[in-house]
């Protein structure tokens, strides 16, 4: 008798079967996870994914800001002199002999809207 | 493989649950607490959620480990893992199924075991190492060893 005998006489002989309590048990427990897992939609995400999401939405929306945004331009201001002596010498002569208390109330002072902003207007 | 852990799982119940009992019962000699430790393994790993890819060897050690931790529990273990055949049943001898049982039961644990993942699971030697964490050595010493004893025991008995 060798070891491939025994083997064969082994497993010619009917092997004790497990009952069908523990079928039952087991269906009941893969039904029990197969119910405990939740819908794709509603599983938890995690703290930290949230407040990075929250960080990149935050910089994305105010990166693109600027695109909604209209410029405005500033209101041009335009001074017009009478020519005089005066004048010249302020506007061609060196920025050593400009006087600070040059009189504007000479001047006629005209305001002129950007396009944009008459464009509002209308 | 678009398949959830918990179906393969399942899968994996259904298609082994043969060896996974004649395994655990011939660790715990005990019907009841065979079944609980098949239970108990397979709610752990469901708890765990992932398992290598390779999940034979991997179950059968959770069955194993299941089976230990009940072994600390004072319980009746005198159940083989044979079924005795009624007369009519295929012309297989009650005496002989009854002896090959008490056989069994004179080996040492990791004799009986490595003899039921090989002969019963159809295991190679390389995967009851797994299931064990041995070497491939010492599992192929305890099956040589195993069968050895048998021959003598059943030498003995036909004297």
């Amino acid at each position: 008798m060798n070891e491939k005998d025994i083997e064969g006489q082994l497993q010619e002989q009917s092997l004790a079967r497990p009952s069908a309590m523990l079928d039952h048990r087991m269906n009941a427990l893969f039904h029990e996870e197969r119910s405990k897992r939740p819908h794709f939609l509603l599983r938890g995400v995690p703290i930290w994914l949230t407040a990075a999401a929250c960080l990149v939405c935050a910089v994305a929306g105010f990166g693109a800001r600027s695109m909604f945004v209209l410029r405005r331009h500033p209101p041009t201001v335009v001074y017009f002199f009478p020519a005089n002596e005066e004048m010249a010498r302020f506007l061609t002569g060196p920025k050593a002999n400009w006087n600070d208390g040059f009189d504007f109330s000479q001047a006629h002072v005209e305001v002129i809207q950007p396009p944009a902003a008459r464009g509002n207007q209308l | 493989m678009n398949q959830t852990f918990a179906e393969q799982l399942r899968q994996f119940y259904e298609n082994h649950r043969q060896e996974l009992y004649t395994y655990s019962l011939a660790l715990t000699r005990n019907r009841e607490a065979a079944e609980d430790a098949i239970h108990t393994a397979f709610h752990r790993l469901l708890r765990r959620g992932s398992a290598p890819t390779d999940l034979r060897p991997y179950v059968f050690r959770c069955v194993r480990n299941a089976a230990m931790d009940d072994h600390r529990q004072d319980k009746r273990r005198e159940d083989g893992i044979f079924v005795l055949p009624t007369d009519a049943h295929d012309g297989l001898s009650p005496e002989l199924c009854a002896e090959l049982g008490q056989l069994l039961a004179q080996l040492s644990e990791d004799e009986r075991e490595t003899i039921v993942l090989k002969v019963f699971d159809a295991m190679t030697f390389q995967e009851i190492a797994d299931v064990r964490q041995v070497s491939i050595n010492t599992v192929a010493s305890w099956y040589r060893r195993g069968m050895e004893k048998l021959k003598t025991l059943w030498m003995e008995e036909a004297k």
